[in-house]
């Protein structure tokens, strides 16, 4: 197709208009953050006369925002090696053996994929205070782990289904079994898909918001509801508020921007695999 | 064809079902049974019948929050699906420089809390220090105090999950034009298709895929819409006004101790997004079979 010119720069310019928009939310919690009070309520975006200051930083992580954060990354961490540990094994099973009623639990997997937080919430809480895992780190990493496994099951089984059947039988030659073909072939063969899942889950853990304040009591919440104890709806210190909201996202937004090719990846692999 | 099962095999599957089961099959499966119940959480539920659900019928909070719910869907639902196909069109297109800064910035939103997505709008739609009403000033319209007001807070959700939301309407889009056939759509313009054709008969069939997990994901994320509400409710207020049925779960749960009520929410708000799901959940099983 010709491209031409003013074309060009129309399709360029409408680009960068609606970027710079979608970029001017991030800017304003910026701003704010670094700005006396009195300067943010003449507004952020004032740049006449402006002062610079990290004191809302210091005052926020001073406040135990740090804790948050600590436990945010405890969470997440763990809540992705697990269930991406226990996902692979179950796909690989899905993908070399053939059982009775396999294609019923298939269809009760992906099924379950699209459960609500809120439809297990009302049994989960009596579980956790009688086996008293209410308020404990391993419980939150658990439920996160069992509410990825539908998804990265699919994900992974979707994957290991276009990896060639021959390494796996010359590996059957040299003796290995099932269980060392999975971690010794598949698993290194696979893992740009391991990697996707890995993103998507880490990001997606450190976003929550729910099981976190049900199952955790505040002094455990991770950053994503640490954040609101600085909310006022009334009243809002802007500073605090804004500082304590750049804390939260610099860990997600780094890992997307290192990652960024594997995220897409794994967002859209609904449709791709 | 896959091989017959052995010990192996059951020690791959077993711990995947183990945590399934505990933490999803059972508790999903015993949720529809306590929807039944009247409970407080702490003595033991009584089975009540269809109680519950006769108490919805005339709960004011239960309407509310269903008005809500609909509502934010059905401007959500749209204006995300047009959003995620324009920015991938614009993202798709090789004319457009720095497409991977842009691609970044549509994913802004997504991928931080909603928590925080929820402090970037209230901040940007502050009455005071508000750049939103700056603007609505500086092209003559009237300022408004968006969330404090009852009657405009319901755009704060809507406008917060939309940021949120788009990159991953995008992602799909995008993920969908990849396929896009280069010579089919030259053949298409040598033939005499204007854009719109082009748009409606060769880009658009190829988008089909796409435009089901794109409406079917969108309307379960806004279904089940709870983190903006909750950051409303952060300090000194809860809007009841401004509840939906997930909301009113956890309220009912921690302010009520109504937890056989809750449950049965709990049920119907999982009915709805499984009604909304079923379209796509079929498509996903016939394109890649249950069978390796």
């Amino acid at each position: 197709m010709k491209v031409t010119r003013r074309y060009k720069i129309t399709i360029n310019a409408v680009a960068w208009i609606l970027g710079i928009i979608l970029l001017i939310p991030l800017i304003a919690l910026i701003m704010a953050s670094i700005r006396p009070f009195s300067e943010i309520v003449a507004g952020w975006w004032n740049l006449s006369n402006a002062h610079f200051t990290l004191e809302n930083y210091r005052t926020v992580l001073a406040a135990g925002l740090w804790r948050n954060i600590l436990n945010s990354l405890l969470i997440a961490v763990f809540a992705t090696i697990l269930p991406i540990l226990i996902a692979g094994m179950a796909a690989y099973g899905f993908t070399a053996f053939s059982f009775p009623i396999k294609t019923m639990i298939f269809l009760t997997l992906v099924a379950i994929q699209v459960i609500p937080q809120q439809a297990v919430i009302v049994p989960l809480l009596k579980l956790f205070r009688d086996l008293h895992m209410y308020n404990q780190f391993y419980g939150i990493i658990l439920v996160h782990s069992a509410f990825a496994l539908p998804w990265t099951i699919f994900f992974l089984r979707n994957f290991f289904i276009s990896i060639p059947k021959d390494y796996e039988e010359a590996a059957r030659i040299d003796g290995l079994g099932d269980i060392g073909i999975y971690f010794r072939i598949i698993l290194p063969i696979a893992m740009p898909a391991v990697i996707s899942v890995a993103v998507v889950q880490f990001i997606f853990v450190w976003q929550d918001l729910f099981f976190a304040i049900t199952l955790l009591r505040p002094e455990k919440w991770p950053v994503s509801a640490g954040v609101t104890r600085f909310i006022s709806r009334y009243n809002p210190n802007w500073g605090q508020l804004t500082a304590a909201g750049v804390l939260a996202i610099i860990v997600p937004i780094v890992v997307y921007v290192l990652m960024q090719k594997y995220y897409m990846k794994g967002v859209s692999g609904g449709i791709k695999g | 064809m896959g091989r017959r099962v052995n010990k192996d095999f059951f020690i791959l599957m077993t711990p995947a079902f183990i945590l399934l089961f505990i933490f999803i099959i059972y508790p999903i499966l015993n949720t529809f049974y306590l929807g039944f119940t009247k409970w407080d959480g702490f003595t033991n539920p009584q089975f009540v019948g269809l109680e519950n659900y006769k108490t919805m019928m005339n709960d004011p909070l239960f309407w509310t929050s269903v008005k809500n719910n609909l509502f934010i869907f059905i401007i959500f639902l749209p204006l995300v699906t047009l959003l995620g196909l324009g920015f991938a069109l614009l993202l798709h297109n090789k004319a457009v420089v720095g497409r991977n800064v842009l691609r970044g910035l549509v994913m802004l939103g997504m991928v931080m809390p909603l928590t925080v997505v929820g402090i970037v709008w209230m901040l940007l739609l502050d009455p005071y220090s508000g750049i939103v009403n700056k603007i609505i000033e500086i092209f003559g319209g009237q300022p408004r105090a968006w969330i404090q007001d009852p009657s405009t807070a319901i755009y704060f959700i809507i406008i917060g999950s939309l940021w949120a939301w788009q990159g991953f309407t995008t992602t799909v889009f995008l993920a969908g034009l990849e396929g896009l056939d280069v010579e089919v759509l030259e053949a298409s313009v040598i033939d005499g298709a204007n854009p719109w054709q082009r748009f409606r008969y060769v880009i658009l069939p190829l988008l089909k895929p796409a435009l089901i997990v794109v409406v079917t994901m969108s309307s379960i994320y806004i279904l089940k819409v709870f983190d903006l509400i909750y950051v409303l409710s952060g300090g000194e207020s809860i809007p009841m006004y401004l509840s939906v049925l997930a909301y009113m779960i956890y309220y009912e749960i921690f302010y009520m101790l109504k937890w056989g009520y809750a449950a049965a929410i709990a049920t119907l708000l999982t009915v709805a997004v499984f009604l909304f799901s079923i379209g796509m959940l079929k498509r996903m099983i016939e394109e890649r079979g249950v069978e390796a």
